[in-house]
């Protein structure tokens, strides 16, 4: 109960809570707007988080150009397996995007001489803007914040314009779109990027935040995780359902914590419940259509 | 005497599947301001002629002529950016949006269909889509009654059917293919149509449209085309 009443718990939680965020409000977009069931926004995740740490360590890069690079490193990359992988459908895509995801994790594992493979890297110093420095969890909570606010400017600025609208379309009906010039691939790999864009912005939050980056932060269950919280929003309310996502899975990841659960417990729990989110949102939604 | 040239020029067009003729030299013209139609039984390929000309299907051989510009190897989307715009025989709203959200993604814009410009030239984005609303907006009160907040999943068919010749209608094409647009309609929806289409003409659109009611085709067309077994006779 302590730990409740300590102001730098609450700090920590809502830290993770707005980086969560950033992730979380692209991938509802791309999955319930765009139809992109992405399985690989680890994979962005933790090209973010790689690319701000290998900048400031080995370049002593500020945490705002590493920030926007690691962000533009996440784009590049999903532009890649955009262009390759967006004229699959569905389950396919879903399966690229897998694929991509354990790709990534395999060359941060592997390639040794820039990632420093399984022992991942450490000593990303902490983040600073304007002579101040992020060390402790209140004091990076304002970044989190703001960059979260980012998010959401992005995110609403897009679904409310014809552009918005055009991307529905594009899952609606792709081929009626055609007929009014649009191209729903291109819209498509729009999305993804600033998704992905977001995502990787995100990851080097965590960078600078944790200090520490290893391959096992960003991998299948890190994707499944984001895709459990970003199942409970929809195409037209994106922002408030991400958050209700992410107050569901903080709030019943931290009382699985409170009520002093073994860690090993603990750490199955949590799967469950999100494997059990998914089935019924997925249910829910399924019977919504129906009707 | 000079000739008007032809908006659309199709010439020479074959198509077959697996052996089977679908569509056999069939050539056609639609000169500026007027309306053509296309009749014929069923299976005739006046809706695999459409899909050629808007190229969602590719034809064996032959032309088609865009003013002077040859589209027959285009894609669909370049296609419409060259100003053809057509409705589909099923009707085919974009379901999660409203009328006027379908209205507004047919309406050719620019700026404020860009990634880049939304963000970074917020004002032309803008000032686009007020003219582009204003617009919607006029077309929205004249069809729907101003009630154009109801997403299309929940119109009726009469509706959705409004709502596919308000799109293009938005869109502001040269040239606008119907494809068998009062079919399934009360008559007082076919006179709304009709009406339409000859207002569109006025504004100096062409049509080239598929249909078999022989009430409309007198009313409506300047010329018509008859298929059978994929020729034109």
């Amino acid at each position: 109960m302590e730990a409740v009443l300590n102001v730098d718990y609450f700090a920590h939680i809502l830290v993770f809570f707005f980086i969560y965020s950033l992730v979380v409000f692209g991938l509802s977009y791309s999955t319930h707007a765009a139809g992109i069931l992405s399985l690989g926004h680890g994979a962005f995740y933790g090209i973010g988080a790689y690319t701000a740490a290998l900048l400031t360590i080995h370049f002593n890069v500020g945490f705002f150009t590493a920030t926007v690079l690691a962000g533009l490193a996440a784009l590049l990359a999903s532009s890649f397996i955009g262009f390759c992988s967006l004229r699959l459908k569905e389950d396919y895509l879903a399966i690229a995007t897998l694929a991509f995801l354990e790709v990534t994790r395999q060359l941060l594992y592997n390639w040794s001489s820039v990632t420093n493979g399984a022992y991942g890297l450490a000593g990303i110093p902490p983040a600073q803007l304007f002579g101040f420095e992020a060390r402790q969890p209140v004091s990076f909570l304002p970044i989190s914040i703001i960059l979260s606010l980012f998010g959401i400017v992005i995110i609403t600025r897009i679904s409310r314009t014809p552009l918005g609208f055009s991307i529905l379309a594009s899952t609606d009906d792709p081929i009626a779109l055609q007929t009014f010039g649009k191209r729903p691939t291109v819209l498509k790999l729009g999305v993804l990027s600033i998704s992905a864009f977001l995502a990787g912005v995100a990851g080097s939050q965590y960078a600078f935040y944790v200090n520490y980056v290893h391959p096992n932060d960003f991998g299948l269950s890190t994707s499944i995780m984001f895709l459990a919280i970003a199942m409970i929003a929809t195409a037209r309310r994106p922002i408030a359902g991400c958050f209700v996502g992410l107050l569901l899975f903080f709030v019943t990841s931290e009382l699985l914590r409170l009520l002093n659960f073994p860690a090993e417990v603990k750490g199955n729990l949590i799967q469950i419940l999100t494997a059990l989110t998914i089935f019924l949102v997925v249910l829910f939604r399924e019977r919504h259509a129906k009707k | 005497m000079t000739s008007v040239r032809p908006l659309l020029k199709v010439s020479g067009i074959s198509k077959s599947y697996g052996g089977r003729n679908v569509l056999c030299d069939v050539s056609l013209e639609v000169l500026p301001s007027t309306v053509v139609c296309l009749t014929g039984t069923n299976g005739s390929g006046k809706t695999t002629l459409l899909d050629i000309i808007c190229g969602f299907i590719r034809s064996d051989i032959g032309s088609i002529k865009l003013r002077e510009t040859e589209i027959s190897h285009y894609r669909p989307w370049q296609i419409a950016r060259l100003g053809i715009a057509r409705t589909f025989q099923e009707t085919r709203p974009f379901s999660r949006l409203t009328i006027q959200e379908n209205l507004l993604v047919a309406s050719p814009m620019k700026d404020a269909n860009s990634f880049f410009r939304i963000f970074f030239r917020p004002k032309l984005a803008a000032d686009e889509l007020r003219s582009a609303r204003h617009r919607v907006d006029k077309i929205g009160t004249e069809l729907f009654k101003g009630n154009t907040n109801v997403r299309s999943a929940d119109l009726s068919f009469g509706q959705r059917r409004l709502l596919e010749i308000a799109r293009v209608v938005c869109s502001n094409a040269s040239l606008i293919l119907f494809d068998e647009p009062v079919s399934a309609l009360s008559s007082e929806s076919r006179k709304q149509v009709v009406q339409i289409i000859r207002t569109l003409v006025s504004d100096g659109a062409s049509v080239l449209f598929v249909e078999h009611d022989q009430n409309v085709i007198q009313e409506l067309a300047d010329r018509v085309y008859k298929l059978h077994a994929g020729k034109i006779v």
